[in-house]
């Protein structure tokens, strides 16, 4: 089940809101959201839901058995115990495991076939809906109860809730045992956390509908044909540049989504996005983008010694190939990574000092060419499709500057693509700052907030009356 | 190893690491204090104090020590000269 | 215990004041260290403690009611940890840092930590006014009376922030639940016109079909199908698209995804010259998300409607998306065409299959009229590239015909195409340019000949064939429904309809439907109804002569064109006839053999496979 879908904005969501609103004690509140997670996991992967239960079941008990006891405790030692590191690892193999084997194995396979010669069968295994994310969020609360920065859950619902709680279930944002740990057993939703959700999750609804699934029609017809041997430079700029536009306002719009359900449950996810595309070098640009994935990175795989050396740039390698790894089983998502890497550790190497003084246009005009190529190598799956794809966006390109796809496609949604380009800005702070200036100014604001929520809502409504196929991009994740 | 030796140590390796000879170090000096400390410097920060003291901080440690004093305190108990 | 309960309270509600406030959205992105907010998070809770601490009972209340009050105090919006990156590794873990921290950058936009400080202050402040103790009384009273009002505006402002949330909720509400209302209980529509197809149906429950997604999944289409009222809100979402941008030179459109054509192409046409911007295979990457109304979408559209409708004056939907597939074309005059493509390998493959037909039947006279399309006559001159020459695979596939005469329609149809001879709005020819086809073949096959002047002529307005929906409900197309004319022979025939393996007769029905009961994207389904059926005609013309049509959808037009020309005609469509044609023939004493296709159908990429109904 898809947020973005009129199945759970008008059949499972009231009923969940129903029950949850109904149901007065907090016990009963968090009952119905395991409930109902569970319905929405089970709703995509009636028998895999129970991997996700399995993966709840031992890292519960792995939670406690890293943590020290009572008994440690109080003698006060300075390194963990045997015992305690050995979970460890045996929580590492298993969760690293249970990704490896779901969503790399096909991959690896065929590319031992391909590069030994072997004749392996590949596995026909497709990974779970969200392995990627409940995964890495069971793996930080384990980590975090042997670093002793929590406390072990010694009630298994309260973390199956942690690990399987439907708003960031699917598709992030990677939630921190910490964040919540205190709000499943101590949270009210009040007033502003209602209304604020409520409308944190209609505009990442309009973010992906009324963006995003549009300007995937643009894709589709332009670098997402089967054939793209005859794409224009300026078909392929356009294209990729839309490209862009439209992992942004899904992923991010999706993340909206998430936190704006949290909310209205009480939770207060962190923010997975800070309109990246503002950003003036590439190391803004990922503290700006999935910031959960890149905060999870640099918490746990940074301070690891990569054989044995503690580098900035050993380091930084590690970090952006498991990136890579992370958003797919293929090459050019490695590749994506690495090539990510090159322009982090570029910047590190240049220093902040000296990055400061490159004049901000320049530095503007960098950021987004590499971001959009970096979207390019992102989309192509495949490397040869990939190739052909860098080569159309060259002046060198045989099919000329453009045709009459690129040109109508142009026109047709011009306004779509302003609207998308506007919507990048920090419009939502804007309106904040606006309306400190006066108390009418912000009744105002808020009258038109409301109208507007109500406006988007409706025509997203009606806009996913079309998708017959509503698509999530981090589906597969 | 004394503290304060430590701390006069430690200073030095922090102002070559950040570049910046006018960097103090009190036990409650954090990342917010040094302009340039972050995840990134740290990195190279711990290794260059592994390096100075000839120790090793434990992953627990390298993320989750609040302040210098802290990183003294341990520096102090497990340096070899 | 008292004092315990009320830090507890206290505490709590600091904890979610500090939680609560709308300006945490945008000021969490820049702590993104989530260690660092729990830490925080904790630190308030200390930090209350400490004020509840150390104030006596009256500066309590005042402090919790401005601790609550300068939450509505405008936040910084750009603080120095914005800059700084946030990443701070020691800044996990204890709030041991946070007192100590309290007056450096770190913890500036947490004005609320000073405010309270800065409030209780505020009495130290006042011995300043020290003089008599009246002057000082009357001076604290003013303080007080200012600290009053402030706190009064601030509670007010924020009890109006609060009915603003409240009437968000509410408004919101409102059309949630009115929406859900509409989904749950609103009529659900189980055939959709303008799409050509039965909606997806509510699948039945079986644990198996469950376990294997299949439910869910099938559940879910249905859901998302059978939206009630669908057809008003495809409408506006065509609107809706119409508005994203600019029309493109008036309203011409490329809609879908354009056929490859083949490289080997016959040397009379001139294919070289399309453009290299169109050489894309039919079918749409699996990327994709929905792309509504692209031709090739089309095809998966459900033929078959249940065939009880006894009476064949329901015309059932059919299947034409399968031979028109690829990109089309829409002009601003209202004009909708598919774009050609085809290489020798597919007319070779037609015309073989074409002459095995007349190995296993030589005593039968074999015809082929593959007629051509719209876009033969009527592509503008500037969009010449977008679409390959059908005249030219006609002629070279007629070349490869052994014993079966050609017909030549394309020089009959050129001659009137000034006159109505293709629908606009649909992928057919008119009845009328049937009926010129079907006198070229009359004609051909020295058989009689019709005569217009003895038809009879139906008009109806307000027709919006396949290209609507091809074109994805083009404004172009979709505000220009065009008057459909119907040509019906005056002599006297009768019609027996089939099943497509012949069981099922039913005799004595329409060959021609009722043209004003139709819907308004059905209007060519006038002919015959529907494809699925085997049609046989008996006429007044007793000449001994029985045909055979072997046709796709342009021959339902044709037929009823030539009842003036044989005494019988069998129809069968070759998508869908059972039968062997060879034994069919022998059976009832065929005469005659028509092939009668348009180019698409016979040679495009994306035709229908060649069945083996020898």
């Amino acid at each position: 089940m898809v947020f973005s879908s009129l199945i759970f904005l008008y059949a499972f969501l009231p009923l969940c809101m129903l029950f949850y609103f109904l149901i007065k004690p907090l016990k009963g509140k968090n009952g119905v959201l395991i409930v109902f997670s569970l319905l929405f996991y089970s709703w995509g992967e009636p028998v895999r839901v129970l991997y996700l239960l399995l993966s709840a079941v031992v890292n519960y008990f792995l939670g406690m058995g890293v943590s020290p006891t009572r008994v440690e405790l109080k003698k006060d030692l300075s390194t963990p115990t045997l015992r305690r590191k050995i979970l460890l690892a045996v929580s590492l193999v298993f969760n690293i495991g249970m990704i490896g084997v779901f969503k790399y194995s096909r991959f690896v396979v065929t590319n031992i076939n391909g590069i030994f010669g072997a004749e392996l069968p590949v596995p026909d295994i497709v990974p779970m809906i969200g392995i990627s994310f409940y995964t890495f969020q069971v793996m930080s609360y384990v980590i975090d109860c042997y670093w002793e920065k929590v406390k072990p859950q010694l009630s298994f619902y309260k973390l199956l809730l942690y690990i399987c709680l439907f708003p960031q279930l699917i598709a992030g944002p990677i939630v921190r045992y910490s964040t919540i740990a205190e709000e499943i057993d101590n949270r009210r939703s009040t007033v502003a956390d209602i209304s604020t959700g409520i409308s944190r999750f209609i505009m990442g609804l309009a973010k992906k509908v009324i963006l995003a699934n549009q300007l995937y029609r643009i894709v589709d017809s332009t670098i997402g044909k089967n054939d793209i041997s005859g794409l224009t430079i300026l078909g392929a700029w356009y294209g990729v540049i839309v490209y862009s536009l439209y992992v942004y306002f899904d992923f991010s719009g999706y993340s909206d989504m998430a936190i704006g359900l949290g909310r209205i449950f009480g939770f207060h996810f962190n923010e997975n996005f800070n309109h990246p595309y503002l950003c003036k070098d590439i190391t803004e640009f990922w503290q700006r983008w999935h910031i959960s994935l890149g905060s999870f990175f640099r918490d746990y795989l940074l301070p690891i010694p990569v054989f044995g050396i503690r580098n900035k740039y050993t380091s930084l390698f590690l970090v952006w190939l498991c990136t890579g790894i992370w958003h797919g089983a293929n090459w050019n998502y490695i590749i994506w990574g690495l090539y990510y890497g090159c322009f982090i550790m570029f910047e590190t190497a240049l220093g902040k000092k000296r990055i400061a003084k490159i004049p901000m246009l320049i530095r503007h005009i960098y950021t987004k060419l590499v971001i959009t190529i970096g979207f390019g190598i992102f989309f192509f799956e495949d490397l040869g499709n990939l190739g052909t794809f860098l080569k159309c966006l060259l002046p060198t390109n045989a099919n000329g500057w453009s045709d009459m796809t690129v040109e109508m496609l142009m026109a047709n949604n011009l306004f779509l693509v302003i609207a998308a380009v506007i919507c990048s800005f920090p419009l939502v702070d804007g309106f904040k700052k606006l309306s400190q200036k006066s108390e009418n100014v912000k009744s105002l604001v808020s009258v038109s907030g409301t109208v507007l929520s109500v406006g988007l809502l409706l025509l997203s409504s009606v806009l996913l009356v079309d998708a017959t196929t509503n698509v999530f991009l981090y589906w597969n994740y | 190893m004394g503290r304060e030796v430590v701390r006069k140590r430690l200073t030095e390796v922090f102002r070559d690491v950040f570049d910046d000879d006018s960097i103090v170090l009190t036990d409650n000096t954090t990342a917010n204090d040094i302009e340039a400390w972050d995840s990134l410097e740290h990195i190279s920060l711990i290794s260059a104090v592994e390096k100075e003291f000839r120790m090793r901080f434990t992953m627990k440690e390298v993320s989750g020590m609040k302040n210098v004093g802290e990183m003294i305190s341990i520096v102090a108990e497990r340096a070899k000269k | 215990m008292d004092n315990n309960k009320k830090r507890a309270s206290e505490r709590s509600e600091q904890t979610r004041n500090l939680s609560h406030n709308d300006n945490r959205d945008s000021e969490r992105a820049r702590q993104l260290d989530p260690e660092h907010i729990a830490a925080r998070r904790k630190a308030q809770s200390e930090q209350a403690k400490h004020l509840a601490d150390s104030a006596n009972s009256a500066a309590n209340s005042e402090k919790r009611a401005s601790a609550r009050a300068s939450e509505n105090v405008p936040r910084k919006t750009s603080s120095p940890t914005v800059r700084k990156n946030p990443d701070n590794p020691l800044m996990t873990g204890r709030q041991g840092t946070r007192p100590a921290s309290e007056g450096t950058s770190g913890g500036t936009h947490r004005t609320s930590n000073i405010s309270p400080r800065t409030i209780n202050t505020n009495p130290d402040a006042s011995p300043k006014k020290q003089s008599p103790d009246q002057q000082q009384k009357h001076a604290m009273t003013q303080d007080e009376r200012l600290r009053l009002r402030k706190k009064r505006i601030q509670e007010q402002s924020k009890r109006r922030e609060n009915a603003f949330r409240v009437f968000n909720i509410s408004a919101v509400m409102v059309v949630f639940v009115f929406c859900t209302l509409f989904m749950t209980f609103g009529k659900r529509p189980t055939v959709s016109y303008e799409e050509f197809r039965d909606l997806n149906k509510c699948p039945t429950f079986t644990w198996d079909s469950y376990f294997k997604g299949e439910f869910t999944e099938k559940f879910a289409a249905f859901y998302n199908d059978t939206v009630p009222l669908r057809s008003t809100f495809k409408d506006m979402i065509a609107s809706f698209r119409a508005i994203i941008g600019i029309p493109y030179k008036g309203g011409v459109a490329i809609v879908g995804d354009p056929i490859k054509p083949s490289d080997d192409v016959p040397p009379t046409a001139n294919v070289t010259s399309q453009s290299t911007s169109f050489k894309n295979p039919v079918n749409t990457s699996s990327k994709a998300l929905d792309v509504s109304g692209s031709s090739s979408q089309s095809t998966s559209g459900t033929s078959q409607s249940s065939s009880s409708s006894a009476q064949q004056e329901v015309p059932e939907q059919h299947e034409d998306g399968a031979e028109m597939s690829g990109s089309v074309l829409v002009l601003p005059s209202g004009r909708g065409m598919s774009l050609f493509g085809a290489g020798k390998s597919t007319a070779d493959e037609c015309a073989s299959y074409m002459n095995h037909f007349k190995e296993l039947l030589p005593d039968v006279d074999m015809y082929a009229l593959i007629a051509p399309t719209a876009v033969s006559f009527y592509l503008p001159e500037e969009y010449k590239n977008a679409s390959a020459e059908e005249k030219p695979m006609i002629d070279y596939l007629y070349s490869k015909l052994e014993g079966i005469t050609p017909v030549d329609a394309y020089s009959v149809l050129s001659q009137h195409v000034n006159e109505d001879i293709y629908l606009k709005t649909d992928h057919h020819w008119t009845s009328l340019g049937a009926f010129y086809a079907a006198q070229e073949f009359a004609r051909t096959a020295n058989a009689p000949v019709p005569d217009l002047s003895t038809y009879e002529v139906e008009t109806r307005d307000g027709f919006l064939g396949s290209m609507n929906r091809y074109s994805g409900y083009h404004p172009s197309i979709k505000n220009h429904p065009e008057t459909f004319t119907l040509y019906k022979p005056t002599n006297s025939y009768t019609t027996d309809y089939y099943n497509s393996d012949m069981t099922n007769e039913r005799t004595d029905r329409r060959l021609i439907l009722n043209l004003q009961s139709l819907n308004a994207s059905e209007y060519y389904l006038v002919f015959i109804g529907t494809d699925d059926v085997v049609t046989h005609v008996k006429t007044d013309c007793h000449n001994g002569r029985k045909l055979l049509m072997i046709k796709d959808s342009y021959g339902n037009a044709l037929t009823a064109n030539l009842t003036n020309s044989f005494e019988e005609i069998w129809v069968v469509d070759m998508r869908y006839f059972q039968k062997s044609v060879s034994e069919f023939c022998k059976e009832k004493e065929i005469t005659d053999l028509l092939f009668m296709w348009n180019t698409f159908s016979a040679m495009g990429p994306n035709r229908h496979e060649l069945p083996e109904i020898y």
